[in-house]
């Protein structure tokens, strides 16, 4: 196989492992390409070193994370305001939705999903981003206050704000 | 609902909410860029050139060599006039600047620095001014 090759099946493999990373730290799907292609453009440049080694999915959700933590602090002064909605509703999970109405149940629980996903995405970047290196990069609080240059406290309060208004999503659907 | 239940419901959501799957744009994107990046990783030194292109860089650059020892070892005659000629103009522009250029030089200097002092300190005091005026 030409090294061509291995990387585009390198890119397969964990194109959507990068992107997960990117989208939910940075909110927004067309930023989470283009962080997502700096990641594999990083990995091409040391690639036959990378390709060989076990801890190439660590290497790329640090590379990942890193990349998403200074796209944020470089355009704060333009942060969204509103998310884009759109582009979350063109995901396959609108196309599993669709497909799936026939089972009342499982429409249910993938339209929660949906909903929570887009209600993550929603939140501030401050909230946001500790709560998704919390539960979904299992960080400690330590090494999230240390990567974002804030006190425990800070971290501590801004995940918990952030399942506040994600429970009061959970709530409000609930009670409709 | 429990709070304490609706902690639980949220974790147990939050575990079971699927990844986000990568746009089918990225995978072209990636390898375009690729593509791209290599002519440049190629540029990056001589010695990571293909062994062709370092053969023939090599002769071209061994031509180039042998081509200047022999202009410089005998020099055409307009060449040698071409040299003569600026010589003269170099003295021409070393009088005019002894005898015109020179004693008003030091004072020339000294009023366009002045110049720009008085021109950076009106725009400053016009910039607050209509900053200012905007501003309200």
């Amino acid at each position: 196989m030409s090294d061509a090759a291995r990387f585009e099946a390198f890119v397969r493999e964990y194109q959507d492992m990068v992107f997960a990373t990117a989208v939910r730290l940075l909110g927004r799907e067309a930023d989470a390409e283009d962080v997502a292609q700096t990641v594999f453009m990083r990995a091409f440049e040391r690639f036959r070193e990378l390709a060989s080694s076990p801890a190439v999915a660590g290497w790329l959700k640090t590379v990942t994370t890193n990349l998403c933590l200074n796209h944020l602090s470089r355009y704060r002064a333009r942060w969204q305001f509103f998310s884009d909605l759109s582009s979350v509703d063109s995901s396959p999970l609108s196309a599993r939705v669709a497909l799936m109405a026939s089972a009342p149940e499982e429409l249910e629980r993938l339209e929660r999903q949906e909903q929570l996903e887009r209600a993550l995405r929603r939140l501030p970047d401050h909230q946001r981003v500790p709560l998704v290196l919390f539960h979904f990069e299992e960080m400690s609080y330590q090494a999230i206050g240390d990567a974002l240059g804030i006190s425990i406290t800070k971290v501590k309060s801004d995940i918990h704000r952030g399942r506040e208004a994600l429970k009061q999503e959970l709530t409000s659907r609930g009670s409709r | 609902m429990d709070p304490v239940d609706l902690d639980a419901r949220l974790d147990r959501d939050l575990r079971d909410l699927p990844q986000p799957r990568a746009p089918r744009s990225l995978l072209p994107r990636v390898l375009a860029a690729t593509v791209q990046g290599e002519p440049r990783a190629a540029a990056t030194g001589w010695s990571t050139w293909p062994a062709s292109w370092r053969a023939v860089s090599a002769v071209l650059f061994a031509c180039a060599i042998v081509a200047a020892a022999m202009f410089l070892s005998a020099p055409p005659q307009q060449l040698t006039g071409a040299a003569e000629t600026a010589g003269q103009v170099a003295t021409v522009a070393r009088v005019f600047w002894e005898v015109l250029a020179r004693p008003v030089a030091s004072y020339l200097f000294v009023l366009g620095i002045s110049l720009a002092l008085a021109c950076a300190l009106a725009w400053a005091a016009l910039e607050a001014a209509l900053g200012g005026a905007s501003q309200r």
